[in-house]
């Protein structure tokens, strides 16, 4: 509602000061974009395009740095995909039975647990992945150490599972009873209902959340730094250590001299990390406006 | 008598749609004038436009002018309009406040704090609504705690605590009971005492028992305004004919 | 035949449900037992001595609380009245919908960056310094996404028959929104609050590189000074340290405190999130 009164001075004040409040908050966004740019910038000018895609890292090398960033990329993928390829399918059967399968009064019981899951800091998250997983994966591997991809992309698996499951959940709940009837009515089980015909309805839910936690996943630093053994070199396999995008950043940059190519390199980094973060998270948002759209 | 309100070639638009067409509608102090026609005709929206609470929404637009006791109400400060115009509105809608505090809000918005004023003008309003007696004992209680009708005659004592000149009843028996419907349509007959009061309803029983005159909408166009009796028993319009006689079967 | 089958679908994916609810509770009880017996009361109100190895926890569990204060401080007012602003008064145009999608991405940023923005403009182009307040202006840029979006969704709650009365009997837009839309409003813009405090409490990668410390000798009220807190104390002790055997009780003990905080504030937001608000 907007109002056309005129001679109160505390609501121009107070439009006026929650018009600038929008204003700023919205600058910020602008304000990041700016200042991951400019050292990144200046690391291109620094540094010749063909050293970042080598695959040695070692920014002080006795007789020279190495600049390869394909480490990285390569250790935030693996742990990304690793996480994905364990949360789809899980979360995809929790939601079926959130939203198929359980009472109300059970739901709103057992759904405050996802939040809880989901608001578990990354440091902690990263504390379990060094002394309950990894153990474990060694045991079960046989390897002297458990810091590997496959740990990382565990962690993050049950970081980015409770969103995942609140959207399909969400969106499986959304369907209109008459479909749900419908699919029942033409001799399908619940489950096969869920899976046949219901799953139209939320593929675009389905993949918004996929990209959403694909964002999620390869943004999250302490829980990865703690779980994945941080070796700057390209994993071979998912039981072997790495190190992420977000690792080296979080690792390195403490230590480094501000406004050196080091520095520098490392806001490259950093940019390339935020720029396949809003890529991912607008692909995702373009997906469900799309689906608004059509639904008018 | 003077007209209290003036609607003159006024015309309505939301965007591309226009509402009212050309309206043109005098309303005498002191009487109550109902606003009558099928869903859809406009009359709410004719209603809202004598406090500008259409101003709230984003796309309207207005046409020509309208006159509160010969000010045109666009070169007046909003606020002042609507202390002088009060609303009460179809469903029953307190303040999430003690009833006290729920008639005595206008009063405090006018920047009124003494107690003992306070006090007095919100026991004027509710013996003036009729709901004195019925809440004198609990007037700190919360208000959702009234029924239905008590809770609408309190909001009829809001309206009023603050001593408008004009008072806007948009349907405001519909979400009532017969019986609460009846108390609210007594206390419409003696307020129009004090008050000039315009009325929409869809009810036509309601219009003849309590209105002085009667303004007929039919698709954004005002048909017909008459006294009451005339509309009701001779209506010069073939479709305020129409409209009456279907109503009454 | 297919009854089977699809009751061990039912079964499967009952267990892929449960199990995100039984982890919750597993994560606390593991930490409770590697950390073997130090939690105390003392263990809160010690201070970490001995190079780490004994003592408490409390200068990191002051830090943070200290940081989350400022936190909330900062970006509160600017959050609430941002949201009040796309609630009420923001027109229906191409502009506010500029507006609206640079706060929806600057929700997708993922935290290490807001640390690296936090070095590159508050520690260094403000030049405040590696400090309290460097890290708290970031933690508050990181949280004004969820403030906004949930005072607006608890703005746009409040019922339009509220907001009528009220104009209706001359209120302006700023008395229209303390009388009644804040008295709806307050138990969601509440529950936003909640959540941008666990997050300053619990987040470490925006505090790594704009303030915070291992060691700092004195708790101080200073907010241009640096400042220990909890979940980077846990990183170090469970990473860096040379005797990490001797620490691990004393690091699960502090994730375990770490833990019930954020969880408790997390209900906390779940509650008031829910609540419909009549009666006040």
């Amino acid at each position: 509602m907007r109002h056309y009164s005129t001679n109160s001075r505390a609501e121009k004040v107070f439009r006026f000061a929650s018009t600038a409040a929008a204003v700023l908050a919205s600058f910020t966004v602008a304000l990041i974009i700016f200042f991951m740019c400019m050292p990144a910038f200046k690391a291109l000018s620094q540094v010749p395009l063909s050293a970042f895609f080598s695959t040695t890292w070692n920014p002080r090398g006795y007789s020279g740095s190495s600049w390869g960033i394909l480490p990285f990329i390569a250790g935030s993928l693996w742990t990304t995909v690793i996480a994905l390829v364990i949360s789809v399918p899980l979360s995809f059967l929790a939601a079926v039975f959130s939203s198929q399968f359980m009472s109300k009064a059970l739901r709103s019981a057992t759904d405050v647990f996802f939040s809880l899951l989901a608001g578990i800091p990354s440091v902690i998250m990263g504390f379990l992945a060094l002394t309950a997983i990894a153990p474990l994966i060694a045991k079960v591997f046989h390897l002297s150490s458990g810091l590997t991809m496959l740990n990382g992309g565990i962690t993050l698996a049950i970081m980015v599972l409770p969103t995942m499951v609140s959207v399909l959940s969400d969106a499986f709940q959304n369907i209109p009873e008459i479909y749900k009837e419908g699919a029942l009515a033409l001799g399908a089980s619940k489950w096969q209902a869920a899976i046949g015909v219901l799953f139209q309805f939320v593929k675009p839910a389905f993949i918004s959340s996929v990209l959403l936690s694909f964002g999620r996943a390869i943004g999250e630093t302490m829980a990865v730094i703690m779980a994945v053994g941080n070796v700057a070199m390209i994993p071979k396999s998912p039981l072997q250590p790495g190190e992420t995008m977000t690792g080296v950043l979080a690792i390195e940059m403490p230590e480094t001299v501000a406004g050196s190519t080091h520095y520098n390199v490392l806001f490259l980094i950093g940019l390339i990390l935020l720029l396949i973060a809003l890529l991912v998270n607008y692909l995702s948002g373009l997906i469900t406006s799309k689906v608004r759209v059509k639904i008018q | 008598m003077a007209l209290k309100i003036e609607a003159r070639d006024v015309s309505v638009y939301f965007g591309n749609a226009q509402i009212l067409h050309n309206v043109n509608l005098g309303i005498e102090e002191k009487t109550v004038t109902a606003i009558i026609g099928p869903s859809g005709c406009g009359k709410t929206t004719f209603l809202r436009t004598l406090n500008r609470l259409n101003d709230l929404s984003p796309d309207f637009r207005m046409e020509g002018e309208i006159l509160l006791g010969g000010e045109n109400i666009y070169q007046m400060d909003p606020i002042i309009l609507r202390r002088r115009v009060g609303m009460v509105f179809q469903k029953p809608n307190p303040f999430p406040m003690s009833i006290f505090d729920n008639v005595a809000y206008g009063l405090r918005l006018q920047g009124i704090k003494d107690k003992r004023l306070l006090q007095e003008k919100v026991k004027t309003a509710l013996i003036a609504a009729g709901l004195w007696e019925e809440v004198q004992n609990r007037l700190s209680s919360n208000a959702f705690d009234l029924s239905g009708g008590q809770q609408q005659r309190l909001c009829i004592a809001r309206a009023i605590a603050v001593d408008p000149e004009v008072l806007l009843m948009d349907e405001p028996t519909s979400a009532l009971d017969p019986a609460a419907t009846s108390r609210v349509e007594e206390l419409i007959l003696e307020l129009k005492k004090n008050y000039t009061i315009v009325l929409v309803t869809h009810n036509m029983y309601q219009a003849a028992r309590v209105s002085d005159f009667t303004a007929f909408f039919l698709s954004g166009y005002l048909v017909e305004f008459n006294k009451t009796d005339i509309i009701f028993t001779n209506p010069k319009d073939e479709r305020t004919q129409r409209y009456v006689t279907g109503k009454f079967g | 035949m297919r009854k089977t089958s699809d009751s061990a679908w039912v079964v499967v994916s009952g267990v892929a449900y449960f199990s995100a609810v039984i982890f919750v509770i597993w994560v606390a009880v593991h930490l409770y037992i590697l950390s073997e017996g130090k939690l105390s009361l003392e263990f809160l109100f010690t201070n970490p001595t001995n190079g780490m190895t004994a003592g408490g926890v409390f200068a990191p569990l002051f830090g943070s609380l200290y940081l989350a204060l400022w936190v909330l401080v900062i970006s509160t007012p600017l959050g609430v009245l941002a949201g009040v602003y796309f609630a009420e008064f923001a027109p229906d145009n191409t502009l506010t919908r500029l507006l609206r999608s640079s706060i929806r991405t600057l929700s997708g940023v993922p935290a290490i960056v807001f640390g690296l923005f936090g070095l590159a403009f508050f520690v260094r182009l403000m030049n405040l310094r590696l400090s309290l307040l460097s890290s708290a202006l970031t933690l508050s840029v990181m949280n004004l996404p969820v403030i906004i979006t949930t005072t607006e969704e608890a703005l746009r709650l409040v019922p339009n028959a509220q907001k009528e009365a009220a104009i209706a009997l001359g209120a302006n837009a700023w008395e229209v929104w303390r009388d009644v839309s804040f008295k709806y409003a307050s138990g969601g813009m509440l529950s936003g609050l909640f959540l941008a405090l666990s997050r300053a409490l619990g987040e470490t990668a925006p505090i790594l590189l704009t303030g915070v410390v291992f060691y700092q000798p004195t708790v101080t009220l200073d907010p241009t000074k640096s400042f220990m807190a909890l979940p980077y104390h846990i990183f170090i002790l469970a990473t860096q340290h040379s005797k990490f055997a001797e620490v691990l009780p004393i690091a699960a003990a502090s994730g375990f405190i770490l833990l019930i905080i954020v969880l408790l504030i997390r209900i906390l937001a779940y509650i008031y999130s829910r609540r419909i608000q009549r009666w006040l």
